[in-house]
């Protein structure tokens, strides 16, 4: 089956329209900002950079109380490279307001993955390979929830190791066939530098993947594959790139020191080596069912082709085989690296959909090919039995992927009218800048996360009244959730401060005093 | 730029579902970031790369990584919206000016 460059086009399309329909999902049922405590930080710096017409260098008060020392080399600064919160921010300018734009383009960003596996797929083992695994990520379980949670930049980051592996093996390729194309050195540069500007944790990812392959290449090829001139080139290039953003860059060195050598679980245990990964009983930040490869990736029996892709692909191990395999190595040594006592391995647990859906459909099509039929019908029962998995897969993971994000944040768990209003007088010039308030009332540390973040006002969610100048009374939610006894709980301690305190903004649902 | 009128009709297509989808805020967003993000550094691929999925594809990855990079020093100093929308035209004019290089030469 013959398929062309425009049909290429087309396919690329139609997954940027799924990206746009399904992962906007949680959009579309309402405007407010949802997501765990990251989000709100993510939406803060972009926000803010709207909202002042101006992108931040020093972090203003309401985001330094909380983020001023995560730049361990330059506290009080940003702690993440600014491209991703710029990014979001543009979106903002272009869109003309904040809540809708920044979600939307973060949803393009988190779904990003789509487009890179299609393209990388696509140039190594064509359209319906590509297409396929493509579009069950959409779907990915693991993803989704990633994103919904708010781990917004490591989303986008792991998007790029396609891309830098896709230009690391076509210079080779070009580089092994005499005809050198050293353009693809300076965009695998180029991309290496956003990749570490988006998320350092994906950035070392990456690189542990193109080490992989280079290795591999070399091994096979027995010759060095790369022009020493060039590589020297894209190499000061690649510093020179990462030099924007000194602060941020040195800030990603400066905590490698930090996470060094954890005491973890696994580590200097050998059987560690020989088991994928444990779930982990510690507080991890997510639930034990983030470690399940049914309930995050695939039915178990896909396991069977994803180990069928991997033999395939050590059985030919040509160069775009040595590709797949280099990726789904440098998988295995990031989830491995609490061997060593390094790093929050569970993390890199969210890049596994990306690779163990094409090694599924490279498990399918080798599969058929060992069926002995004529070769033209050949060709044909391989595309049958991809288009024949895909279907069967789609069943079973996309209504649970369509759920998560069309079900993601009910009403409740969104900050609500009453709250948004608060925060505009939060904005306003009665409460210093400077100051910290108390919020009782708050249904979740993330809520009050949000109304701190639209408010550009400090806003906690527990302590002693006595220990805050401003104290926030909010029913709101309870009033929604029908707590009765919650409210009278509040309203006797509101009334323990009103006799001492001024009231600053009285609404029938949320009071703030100042004591 | 072989493929210009399936690339308009895809990013048509692509303007109507976002405005089926998020309403008007939903497609200048996204038709914005085509605008400033994108398409300048397919221009400047243009000259660079022949092959078309690779222009679009790293036209929007490095659109979506390196224009905001470039935004974000000028704009710690000048305003945010006429930043974005200098360093888009800069860019524009970039890509135009290799364009004409090339056909030159």
């Amino acid at each position: 089956m013959k398929f062309t460059k425009q049909h290429d086009i087309i396919a690329l399309t139609l997954l940027f329209v799924g990206m746009l329909v399904l992962w906007t999902l949680p959009l579309q049922s309402s405007s407010a900002p949802y997501g765990e405590v990251d989000a709100a930080s993510h939406y803060a710096i972009a926000e803010f950079s709207y909202a002042q017409d101006r992108a931040m260098n020093s972090l203003p008060t309401f985001i330094d109380k909380r983020y001023g020392h995560d730049n361990k080399y330059k506290p009080h600064t940003l702690w993440y490279p600014p491209p991703f919160h710029m990014g979001l921010a543009v979106g903002s300018v272009v869109g003309g307001s904040s809540d809708v734009p920044i979600y939307l383009m973060n949803s393009l960003f988190a779904s990003l993955i789509v487009l890179s596996v299609f393209f990388l797929l696509r140039k190594l083992y064509g359209l319906p390979i590509a297409f396929a695994s493509a579009l069950l990520l959409l779907f990915s379980m693991r993803d989704i929830l990633i994103t919904i949670w708010g781990q917004w930049p490591e989303r986008m980051g792991f998007a790029y190791l396609p891309l830098v592996l896709y230009c690391a093996y076509a210079y080779i390729e070009s580089f092994l066939n005499n005809d050198e194309k050293p353009v693809y050195l300076v965009l695998l540069s180029l991309l290496l530098s956003v990749n570490l500007f988006i998320h350092p944790m994906d950035f070392f990812h990456t690189i542990a993947a193109l080490g992989l392959f280079t290795l591999f290449v070399l091994i096979k090829e027995r010759k060095w594959c790369f022009n020493t001139k060039h590589l020297v080139g894209v190499i000061v290039l690649f510093f020179l790139v990462i030099s924007l953003f000194p602060t941020q860059t040195l800030n990603v060195f400066v905590r490698l020191g930090y996470g060094g050598s954890l005491d973890q679980p696994g580590k200097g245990e050998v059987g560690r080596l020989f088991s994928w990964f444990d779930p982990q009983s510690g507080d991890q930040g997510v639930p034990s069912s983030y470690f399940s490869y049914s309930e995050m990736i695939a039915p178990s029996w896909t396991a069977l082709f994803v180990w069928l892709g991997v033999l395939a692909l050590c059985m030919r191990r040509n160069r775009r085989d040595l590709l797949m395999l280099a990726w789904v190595s440098s998988l295995y040594v990031m989830i491995h690296l609490d061997f060593l006592g390094m790093g929050r391995v569970h993390r890199s647990l969210s890049g596994s959909a990306h690779i163990f859906f094409p090694l599924m459909m490279l498990g399918v099509w080798y599969l058929v090919s060992f069926v002995p039929l004529r070769k033209d019908v050949k060709s044909l029962a391989k595309f049958s039995g991809i288009v024949l998995f895909t279907i069967v897969l789609l069943f079973s993971i996309a209504p649970r992927g369509y759920t998560a994000l069309k079900d993601a944040y009910p009403s409740v768990t969104r900050v609500n009218s009453d709250q948004l209003a608060l925060t505009d007088f939060l904005k306003g010039p009665t409460v210093p800048e400077d100051a910290t308030l108390l919020h009782l009332g708050s249904l979740s540390l993330a809520k009050t996360r949000w109304i701190r973040t639209i408010g550009h006002r400090y806003v906690k969610d527990k302590g002693e009244l006595s220990e805050y100048l401003y104290i926030i009374f909010d029913y709101s939610d309870f009033a929604r959730i029908g707590r009765q006894d919650l409210i009278e709980g509040m309203i006797q301690l509101e009334g323990a401060v009103q006799n001492s305190s001024t009231v600053l903004y009285s609404t029938s649902a949320i009071r703030v005093y100042k004591q | 730029m072989k493929n210009i009128t399936l690339l308009g009709s895809c990013v048509l297509a692509i303007a109507v579902v976002s405005f089926l989808v998020l309403g008007s805020v939903g497609l200048r967003t996204v038709l914005g970031m085509f605008l400033v993000l994108v398409f300048p550094v397919y221009f400047i691929l243009d000259s660079f790369v022949k092959d078309e999925l690779e222009k679009i594809v790293f036209s929007l990855f490095l659109g979506v990584g390196l224009v905001p990079a470039l935004i974000y020093w000028p704009a710690t100093v000048f305003s945010l919206r006429w930043t974005v929308f200098l360093v888009a035209v800069l860019l524009g004019l970039v890509g135009f000016w290799l364009r004409r290089k090339n056909s030159k030469s």
